[in-house]
């Protein structure tokens, strides 16, 4: 390898890698050579800092030193492996031993080099580990969160049976509580309440204020009007529980326009904080099984969630993608700085009935067509109800900007129309497929 | 001397209610749309009172009273808030806050508390 394929360009893509050793000379020497070839390269002394810079950083490499005194270093390694992500190891050391006895007793780990590695063997090590990183997310990030996600499906059943006596009881403070959250929260029931009080101190009072009293009575309609909204909305959700969607065929050609008609339906929520919708190449050659206007409907509520729960300015990217049985239409959006996100824990509770992550409400999405906390339940049966699903989660967003960031996916599961009906049977997972999504044919709803 | 309240609320709704409850109690009244916006006006003023709501973005209304009370302990702090519930209501009192009024806001009785804290 010569000098320039150590400076080749591609690697601005490759992911962080974290350097660890205890030696500041070598650090450094690592540091520079890492930043010179185009890597996004963090350091760290001692195994605890490591970790802790873990926790900030989904890292894709860890060139590590392997001998800390009095420390396990395979202990150590496992602990770096455990990640979240399971960075590639590669162990840059001294430890005259063969190779193999190295492997053996470090555990699984990428490479062994022989310290003070050649810096081109380094590079090209480094360089072949974060490609493997790469290609192993993309075979196994599937199947391990699948398999994740089983377990946590389980524990959430079972935390539910467990919880089973006491579901009536939570259900019925949590409406209560809901309904009550929605009657005095800024524009609403509450404002109503408070300006006709305000109207009969006004009233009260010698001398009169006739300018004051008729700006009070505008304010009055225009609340008495916001509360007739949300009444419409309560009417809404309730027909949505007895409403009869009809199973259908939908041509792949026709998603397109259904997207472009939700976002129509809720322009306004989008102009609220000027956000950009980036919407991918959205063409399927295969018939959908489902149903047009919940297709809609549903879009209209996962669009509007993610415009409000997203920072002003930001952009909401929707893609399609499918494989034999089912198409998945992705809708992702950025997270507000400081709020939650959707914590992994979470990730069931959200579709239960009234139950908020925040209770920071934002008065200007009271037009919203569900709203009250129900809105992701109802259309979630509903989805179940079409053998559909639904699944709203946190990603690295690697495909979008430069550097990996937390996003919100919604995932909307349909099934694909079936030459052979006994194919439609195959239960539906969520694909995790958004973490590669948004690269070409993009184009953009300002 | 007028008194100056520092009322804090995301919803600008509930900052017109407010506003216009204060204007009938002849008070001087400063608006803020956040706990990091009530934060910074509290520092460049001379507050008699401060009127905050719990839910809101950037910085919510409980760390804003924690925030307060690292450099004053004695402005009283009212929170006015859509929560109810003890837990809420003692994470408020550990705060420093000292009184807790749910809304809807009934003008009356906030203009009641208002000059018995003022007195």
């Amino acid at each position: 390898m010569n000098q320039n394929d150590l400076n080749d360009s591609s690697l601005t893509n490759t992911g962080p890698v974290l350097v660890l050793d205890p030696d500041k000379s070598m650090r450094a020497h690592l540091r520079k050579l890492l930043l010179l070839n185009g890597f996004d390269v963090h350091t760290a002394a001692a195994p605890g800092e490591a970790l802790e810079a873990m926790i900030q950083n989904n890292f894709w490499v860890i060139l590590t030193e392997a001998n800390f005194p009095g420390r396990n270093t395979a202990m150590i390694l496992q602990r770096l492996r455990e990640q979240e992500e399971e960075p590639v190891i590669i162990v840059h050391s001294n430890l005259h031993e063969p190779g193999s006895h190295i492997r053996h007793n470090l555990g699984k780990i990428f490479e062994y080099l022989q310290k003070p590695a050649p810096a081109h063997e380094i590079i090209g090590q480094i360089k072949k580990a974060a490609l493997f990183f790469q290609e192993k997310h993309k075979h196994i990030d599937f199947f391990q969160r699948s398999k994740n996600r089983a377990r946590h499906q389980l524990e959430w059943l079972l935390w539910q049976q467990q919880q089973k006596h006491f579901e009536k009881i939570h259900f019925g403070i949590d409406l209560i509580s809901s309904i009550k959250h929605s009657l005095t929260q800024g524009m609403g029931v509450g404002a109503l309440v408070t300006m006709i009080e305000l109207l009969e101190m006004n009233l009260d009072r010698e001398p009169r204020d006739q300018n004051k009293i008729d700006e009070l009575l505008q304010k009055i309609i225009f609340a008495g009007k916001q509360v007739n909204t949300w009444l419409s909305q309560l009417e809404n959700i309730s027909s949505t529980f007895t409403k009869k969607y009809t199973q259908e065929e939908i041509e792949g050609n026709e998603i397109k326009k259904i997207v472009n008609q939700s976002l129509k339906d809720v322009a306004d929520f989008q102009e609220f904080k000027n956000q950009k919708v980036i919407i991918e190449k959205l063409t399927l050659n295969r018939d959908l099984i489902f149903s047009r206007n919940l297709f809609s409907m549903i879009l209209r509520e996962l669009l509007t969630n993610a415009f409000k729960y997203s920072p002003d300015e930001s952009s909401i990217n929707i893609a399609l993608t499918h494989n034999d049985r089912n198409c998945a239409l992705v809708v992702l959006n950025d997270i507000i700085p400081g709020s939650k996100g959707i914590p992994r824990d979470s990730e069931n509770y959200i579709f239960e009935p009234f139950y908020r992550i925040s209770n920071i409400y934002d008065e200007r999405y009271i037009s919203e067509e569900f709203g009250l906390g129900i809105g992701l339940t109802v259309i979630r049966n509903a989805i179940n109800h079409f053998g559909g699903q639904l699944y709203i989660y946190e990603v690295n967003d690697y495909a979008t900007a430069m550097q990996p960031r937390k996003r919100i996916a919604a995932e909307l599961i349909i099934p694909l129309k079936m030459d052979n009906a006994e194919d439609d049977q195959e239960n539906v997972s969520r694909t995790e497929i958004s973490n590669y999504l948004f690269r070409n044919d993009q184009h953009t709803n300002a | 001397m007028i008194k100056t309240i520092l009322a804090i609320d995301d919803s600008e709704t509930m900052r017109d209610m407010v506003k216009q409850t204060l204007d009938m109690g002849n008070y001087n009244i400063i608006m803020a749309i956040d706990g990091k916006d009530g934060l910074k006006k509290f520092m460049h003023n001379e507050v008699n009172l401060i009127i905050t709501d719990i839910n809101m973005p950037v910085m919510d209304g409980i760390q804003l009273i924690k925030e307060i009370r690292k450099v004053n302990q004695d402005v009283p702090i009212l929170t006015l808030t859509t929560e109810s519930e003890d837990d809420m209501k003692k994470k408020g009192s550990d705060a420093g806050a000292n009184g807790w009024i749910v809304k809807p806001l009934h003008p009356a009785q906030l203009l009641d508390i208002i000059e018995q804290i003022l007195l």
